[in-house]
């Protein structure tokens, strides 16, 4: 038994073969009554055995001397080698085509080689057609649809025009539609395709309680403008785009898109028209004036599978992603596989290869980089998207701030003569002395002078140390260059791990030097202390228990002007949690800072000595500085923690002293001292930028909560144009040509930009014969089972032809009537009598119309794999209505991922979420492409690789082993019986509680035998062994109500899962 | 409540009308078996009768009944395993960068910026073993024993020169995601040998250092791409359930379960006799094949029953859950109840740097679950009928990437070159084929590419690759794809 087991990696045409099969013997059995359609008949005909080599592929035509095409009527009709054509009008006998088709020796056509043999009927149908004139006709779905007239079949029966149609086609096969679906369980079916949620118990009593008119409408109208609804057509509309959690290469590693998902909630929420849907998801970036939403939207570009992958070759890839892109968006909107002409021109639609260049033209002028970052799935372009709660706020603090800049920025204008004031004023004070902290320092160093002792204060008392021999001129004198690690003190100054301390000096540099500027570490303790330390010139401090585990070591992100004095201050306030407990100031301005470890222990107390230019035992390399010198100037230590205001004033000290006529002026000292007078001195400034701080934490608050989300821009200084790549190779470039549309298709209409812009109006203009039609057949798919092409990926030569074409162009027309209103087209086809028929199916159904092509009936179809584990969690009323939000991580068995996953990758291991999270509905479990969530996998769910509109649904044991055994079922199950036991006292009652919110009804007499039998069985074998039945309650991880008789919950654990895998409740 | 359906009476009752016996009288008049079987679809394949499509035009006559492919992801290095290159010592750091020029090689993007190419010859010793008198390398001497059961291909070469898209094409046939597995085209060509088990087994075994360069794959590579997804490959999995969710959870008895299973088969028998959905029976067996196989694949997966000497065979890893010792005896175990094509994914061949310490422990993984394997199913009959394959998605560079010196080096990805054996399933046995020229480099002699490989393999067991087609997008669909692939005769017995 073949593939009993069944793993569906994709969706595809399931039933293809089937298809080929039925539209065979359709069009032999009508080869017997009226006129040959070449549309119908002839060209399936034409394509299957001709095309291959006499069609649009220029390539492959043959023969190779005098290439045959019969795909175009002016090129069929064309005198051949002996003066005449291969169809001779109206004589099929002197026709060669004729002739080779029917041939027994090596002259057959297809040839031998092929593996083909033109079927008998089939001969019989391309003779008559030429006897009748042999008349060609443009392929059908590129003709514009005109709306037909609505026929007056259905008499009786039909509720709405569509019927009219329905029934037209159902007299002609001779076939009867269904009567009405009993209530309830219409009710449910539709429940589900129009929310993907079973019908609560309490709706479902209001329905069948609703005697009025126009109570079905009236349920139509309430579900489809509900949430859930929303959420349901989303889950569509990302199968048909292929959104997923993960970049889908390589790494794979977690990509932050799910905004976009919630912004196509959104749409679905506001039946937002669909032209308007499809022009900012293809383009919303290109719009004037771009809203976020507009640019979230334009993520529709981002969907694809990328990768970062180190041995990539960018030139590839941005080919494959620009076919890619073609390919969804020919598929989705078009229903095209234009994709087929990447390497050769389209074998049987009228797509060539350049021409399908020149469309993916329109997706190559983009700023992304072709490969991912090697760590991250995100990758610019991205923007930020505040919560939804926040949004307002964050739209007007955007404004506050610049505002509040542009207020800060106005002040330094005004304060300049006063800063020139305020300098004078020091100068004559002498060197600002005054308006430094009080001159409390625990540690006080001047190093001025150029003796070979330097001196220097500790708790009040002189201390001297040598000297290391080289000076520059300080700010308050010759300056001492540091570099041999001189001891300064043995025991002092001491930080405990939870000491506020503020330390710093004045410094100048030369060249990019690494290493300590002063330190108290010790080597042998793993560099147990602290430091001011240059990594390349750029200031760090480490402050270490154990090197390098338990450490915290920042740095700042600018380094020193080599050549200048600046002023350098640390602030330690081992109070404060991580790196926050570190700030740097340099010229007494807070340093942006790069955090390099951020783990401190609960130690850095060292008995190591105090030294200048190097620490620990200052024997290894690596603990002196090298890469250039460095001079100090005023080092202090204090024993508290300095706020910004302090840090400015002991800045100032310092600069105000190089400013001054005595040491070498400079425009950038000039600055740094401006700076420092605003932020420490000028009371409108400090004001301005304490307003400043607020708001940035407000904002800082904002983005905490928010996410980014990956979307596309466009390149503003390039055109969109790309090579024809010969073969698909990306590195056999042909021909440059531009973005530009088939020469099948209607034009793009005059003054339109070829670019993406131009490309979405294009494909949404009301002259374009496919978007509308593509677009309600697959809605027409979703709600009747199979749509009026079924084929809903593929309206070309090879697609499947209409069943009934009227009622589709109908359908199309009605839709961009009504300004593409994809909510009314749903509650037409609902409301229609089509619909509202039963599912019974009979023999002469099953005979005449096995596929239910012809919709005398309801389909039964089985439920998605996300319907039935939505069914199951509300049904069980575990279920957490909450929209949109970061993806989620429910159940799933453990090594899923790690079997597939690359050491590095960020989704290497499966982290369950807890509580409301392992809840939510089934569209937001986090998709990773590589490994997708194996329960929805097993239910047929695509991979969301390559773009989907139509789902495979097989059934296999490995299904019934997930509805049976998932903890997701089993807990499900669990709540089910309980609030059935909880809530109902006889056996009957409690069976109907868990029948009804599945099934939508009761059961019967001797279906209640069934449960009973199983009910009475399982409670005995639980009352015998109750830790048999403990263990079927502990699956999952909500509490089980404790009032409850264990045996009995557990037995009736069992009957609701039972029920739950029925037929009836796994189909709607 | 106030349902309008009547809850005193079944939904059986209520359609007295139209009942089972009735449909099947029906359909034997009306419709005969044949167009019964086609009603229901590609499904039937899967509802256990109808073991083979009703037609193969692709069937010729097979030499092998199935197949095992150990797919080493990664790249094993072709020059320090099996492509023995003497005389490169004296070349030892010699720059190829203006040779690399002349063959216009591409380079991937981790070594197209290296300034030198240094020659890095293989430190490994070769010597030559058996009747063939095959060369093999020292990190494969449990290889070593047995090269004359194996038949050793050194000229295969691929398009991909980075393993996602080379993964594609080796074990999909095109570079493009969506296209079908090798292992789901024998499932959907050949159909099952067996009542209980899948078709298509792929088993991932766990690589035991913690330095390997590990890559990615995805099910995408047993995937059934745009066949039906019965045919996709079902992993037999070395942690939790073997089989995903086969195991009842606690608490449910195998009589319980049983109950509860005829229950569900009683009460869709009743939704049937109501709607007449044929697919309502089909669904039903799925839950009566679920609960077989609830008890079949314990019975693969205990080893307890297998004796020493077969142990001894595979090395002593070989109870470890999840080693390649184990899923090579695992493999031997499907194959010998009925299962068509195994594929044992060992991953972690990747050596950019530190070769020979990764390469070493790499070999030393499977080495011996290799012999163990091909010894094992020779004993019991079954490689004479049995196709094994070994191999990567592409080779390795004979220049060094990174730092060379005496006793290290890395190497880059290679497409021009690399080495795939087999054993069994018809092929000769002790006989190598195809030749590269002295760098390992370019292939001078019978060149293989990965279509020919394929068409090989679907010859061997008994199909017509430019047959076997399905019909997707319009076009026949194939695992050689469009262009010409070749069978390689001269590798067959």
């Amino acid at each position: 038994m073949a593939g009993m087991f069944s793993m569906t990696r994709n969706c595809t045409a399931l039933a293809l073969i089937f298809a080929m099969e039925i539209s065979a013997s359709t069009s032999s059995a009508a080869a017997t009554s009226g006129p040959v359609s070449f549309n119908n008949q002839i060209q399936p005909i034409l394509s299957e055995y001709c095309y291959h080599c006499h069609g649009p592929d220029s390539a492959a035509r043959k023969p190779k001397k005098h290439p045959l095409r019969l795909d175009r009527e002016q090129f069929a009709f064309e005198a051949r080698d002996g003066g005449k054509p291969v169809i001779l009008k109206g004589n099929p006998k002197g026709s060669e085509l004729v002739r080779r088709i029917t041939a027994s020796d090596d002259d057959v056509m297809p040839p031998a080689s092929e593996h083909k043999t033109v079927k008998p009927e089939e001969i019989t149908l391309v003779q008559k057609w030429i006897e009748e004139g042999a008349k060609y006709e443009k392929h059908w779905s590129l003709i514009p649809p005109s709306r037909p007239p609505v026929p007056p079949s259905g008499k009786g029966w039909a509720l709405n025009p569509l019927d009219h149609f329905v029934a037209m086609k159902l007299d002609d096969t001779g076939l009867k539609p269904n009567p009405g679906a009993e209530k309830a369980r219409l009710f449910r079916r539709l429940s589900f395709d129009l929310t993907g949620l079973p019908p609560s118990p309490e709706n479902l009593r209001r329905f069948l309680a609703d005697k009025s008119a126009k109570a079905y409408e009236t349920t139509v109208d309430q579900m489809l403008a509900s949430d859930a609804s929303a959420e349901h057509f989303a889950r569509l509309w990302l199968d048909a785009v292929r959104y997923a959690d993960t970049q889908g290469i390589h790494h794979d590693h977690a990509r932050t898109i799910w905004p976009y998902r919630d912004w196509v909630i959104e749409a679905f929420k506001n039946n937002k028209r669909f032209d308007q849907f499809t022009v900012e998801q293809l383009a919303g970036d290109m719009l004037p004036g771009a809203t976020l939403d507009q640019k979230i939207a334009s993520g529709y570009n981002r969907l694809l599978p990328t990768t970062g992958e180190g041995g990539a070759i960018p030139e590839e890839y941005a080919a494959i992603y620009a076919r890619d892109r073609v390919e969804t968006t020919t598929g989705v909107w078009l229903g095209l596989t234009a994709g087929c002409a990447n390497c050769h021109d389209h074998k049987f639609d009228p797509i060539s290869t350049k021409e399908f260049y020149a469309l993916t033209a329109f997706f190559r002028n983009n700023t992304q980089p072709v490969l991912d970052n090697p760590k991250s799935g995100d990758v610019e372009p991205m923007v930020f998207v505040p919560a939804k709660e926040d949004r307002e706020r964050w739209n007007l603090l955007q404004k506050e701030l610049a505002d509040e800049k542009a207020a800060i920025e106005e002040r330094q204008h005004r304060a300049k003569p006063e800063f020139e004031q305020w300098v004078a004023s020091a100068r004559a004070a002498g060197a600002g002395q005054s308006w430094a902290p009080e001159n409390n320092a625990l540690l006080s160093l001047p190093l001025i002078g150029t003796n070979a002792l330097c001196e220097g204060t500790m708790n009040g008392t002189q201390i001297t140390w040598p000297s290391a021999g080289e000076f520059h001129p300080g700010p308050f004198g010759s300056a001492p260059e540091v570099a041999k690690g001189e001891i300064v003190t043995n025991a002092e100054p001491v930080i405990g791990r939870k000491s506020r301390v503020s330390y710093g000096a004045m410094i100048f540099i030369e060249g990019k030097p690494n290493g300590a500027v002063f330190s108290r570490m010790d080597r042998a303790q793993k560099y147990r202390g602290w430091d001011l330390f240059l990594s390349d010139g750029r200031p760090t401090v480490h402050m270490i228990d154990e090197w390098p585990d338990k450490a915290l070591k920042v740095t700042a992100k600018q380094t020193l002007t080599p050549g200048q004095w600046h002023h350098v201050l640390t602030v330690f306030n081992g109070t404060l949690k991580g790196a926050a407990a570190i700030r740097l100031y340099v010229d007494g301005m807070p340093e942006e800072l790069e955090i390099n470890n951020n783990n401190l222990g609960s130690n850095i107390e060292t008995q190591a000595p105090f030294r200048l230019g190097g620490r620990s035992d200052n024997q290894a390399a690596a603990d002196s500085l090298s890469g250039g010198k460095v001079f100090l100037q005023d080092l202090v230590f204090f024993d508290r923690a300095f706020g910004p205001q302090d840090a400015g004033r002991l800045a100032a000290k310092g600069l105000l002293a190089d400013f001054l006529p005595s040491s070498n002026k400079s425009t950038a000292n000039t600055n740094a001292l401006f700076k420092v007078f605003l932020a420490a001195f000028d009371e409108p400034s400090r004001k301005l930028q304490a307003e400043l701080e607020t708001l940035k934490a407000a904002e800082n608050k904002i983005k905490s909560r928010g996410s980014t989300s990956l979307v596309f821009e466009e390149k503003t200084n390039s055109e969109p144009t790309a090579f024809v790549l010969t073969r698909g190779n990306y590195a056999a470039k042909g021909e440059k040509v531009s973005a530009a549309t088939p020469a099948a298709l209607p034009a793009m209409a005059a003054g339109q930009p070829h670019n993406r812009l131009g490309l979405a109006y294009w494909l949404v203009s009301r002259d374009n014969p496919l978007t509308a039609r593509v677009t309600v057949n697959r809605l027409w798919a979703h709600l009747m089972g199979m749509g009026i092409v079924e084929t809903t990926g593929d309206f070309g030569v090879m697609g499947a032809r209409p069943t009934d074409q009227p009622l589709l162009d109908w359908l199309a027309l009605e839709f961009m009537d009504s300004g593409w209103d994809f909510r009314r087209m749903a509650k037409l086809m609902v409301m229609s009598a089509t619909y509202r028929q039963s599912e019974k199916t009979s023999p002469e159904k099953l005979e005449k119309d096995p596929q239910n092509k012809f919709y005398s009936r309801a389909p039964h179809l089985r439920l998605d794999a996300e319907e039935i584990r939505d069914q199951a969690l509300a049904t069980s009323g575990l279920l957490v209505q909450k929209l949109g939000g970061p993806p989620v991580k429910p159940y799933q068995p453990e090594g899923v991922w790690e079997d597939v996953a690359m050491k590095d990758s960020n989704t290497r291991f499966y982290k369950q979420d807890k509580a409301d999270a392992l809840y939510r509905r089934s569209l937001y479990t986090f998709w990773k492409r590589v490994a997708p969530p194996p329960s929805m996998e097993i239910l047929n769910a695509p991979t969301r690789e390559v773009l989907c509109t139509r789902r495979e649904r097989t059934d296999t044991p490995l299904q019934a082993l997930v509805t049976m055994n998932d903890p997701q079922f089993v807990e499900a199950a669990r709540q089910l019986a309980a609030r059935a036991l909880h809530n109902e006292k006889t056996f009957d009652k409690r069976l109907d509680a868990i029948t009804e919110p599945l099934l939508a009804r009761r059961f019967g007499t001797s279906e209640r035998l069934v449960a009973k039998d199983l009910e009475e069985n399982a409670q005995q074998d639980y009352a015998k062994d109750l830790a048999a039945a403990k263990g079927l309650l502990g699956v999952g991880e909500s509490p089980s109500d404790e009032q409850l008789p264990t045996a009995d919950l557990a037995a009736w654990t069992l009957v609701a899962s039972q029920i739950m895998n029925l037929d009836e409740s796994l189909t709607k | 409540m106030n349902f309008d359906l009547d809850t005193t009476r079944s939904l059986a009752d209520l359609n007295a009308a139209f009942t089972r016996r009735q449909f099947f009288r029906k359909t034997a008049t009306g419709l005969g078996v044949a167009a019964l079987s086609s009603l229901l679809g590609p499904r039937a394949f899967g509802a256990g009768t109808a073991s083979q499509p009703p037609v193969s035009p692709w069937r010729i006559a097979p030499k092998a009944k199935r197949a095992i492919y150990v797919s080493f992801i990664g790249a094993p290095s072709q020059v320090d395993l099996f492509d023995y290159k003497p005389g490169l010592k004296e070349r030892f750091k010699e720059d190829l960068k203006d040779w690399l020029k002349k063959q216009g090689e591409r380079l991937t993007g981790m070594t197209a910026g290296q300034d030198k190419f240094p020659l890095a010859p293989s430190i490994f010793k070769f010597e030559q073993h058996g009747k063939s008198a095959t060369w093999v390398s020292e990190l494969l001497p449990w290889h070593a024993k047995m090269v004359d059961d194996l038949c050793v291909i050194k000229s295969l070469h691929t398009d991909a020169i980075n393993h996602e898209p080379a993964n594609q094409l080796v074990y999909t046939g095109s570079m493009i995601t969506g296209k079908a597995s090798i292992g789901s085209w024998l499932a959907y060509g050949l159909g099952s040998m067996n009542e209980d088990l899948p078709t298509f087994v792929v088993l991932h075994a766990t690589h035991s250092s913690p330095y390997s360069n590990v890559q990615a794959i995805s099910s995408r590579l047993w995937g059934s791409g745009f066949l039906p997804g019965k045919y996709a490959g079902v992993a037999l999995r070395a942690k939790g359930d073997a089989v995903l969710f086969l195991k009842d959870v606690p608490g449910i008895s195998h009589e319980l379960r049983h109950k509860m299973i005829n229950g569900i088969a009683r009460l869709n028998q009743r939704s049937f006799e109501v709607f007449g959905d044929p697919e309502i029976q089909t669904r039903t067996q799925q839950y009566e094949m679920a609960f077989r196989m609830q008890a079949s694949v314990p019975d693969l997966t205990d080893l307890s029953r297998e004796n020493e000497a077969t142990y001894e065979l595979y090395g002593p890893e070989v109870k470890q859950r999840g080693t390649f010792a184990n899923s090579a005896l695992m493999a031997r175990r499907l194959v010998e109840r009925g299962v068509r094509f195994v594929q044992i994914f060992h991953r972690g061949w990747d050596q950019h740097g530190d070769l020979p310490r990764d390469l070493a422990s790499q070999c030393k993984d499977v080495d011996q679950g290799c012999y163990g394997l091909i010894q094992d199913l020779k004993q019991r009959g079954l490689l004479e009928d049995t196709l094994v394959i070994f191999g990567g998605e592409f080779g390795r560079t004979i220049y060094c990437q990174g730092k060379l010196t005496e006793t290290d080096y890395g190497r880059d990805h290679h497409p021009r070159c690399f080495t795939v054996w087999m054993a069994g399933g018809g092929v000769k046995p002790g006989f190598s084929y195809g030749q590269t020229d002295e760098m390992s480099y370019n292939i001078v002699e019978n060149p293989v590419h990965v279509r020919d490989l394929h068409a090989t393999i679907l010859h061997q067991l008994g199909i017509d690759h430019e047959k076997l087609s399905f019909k997707f997008q319009g076009l026949d669909q194939k695992l050689t794809g469009v262009e010409t692939a070749y069978v390689v005769k001269d590798v067959l017995a």
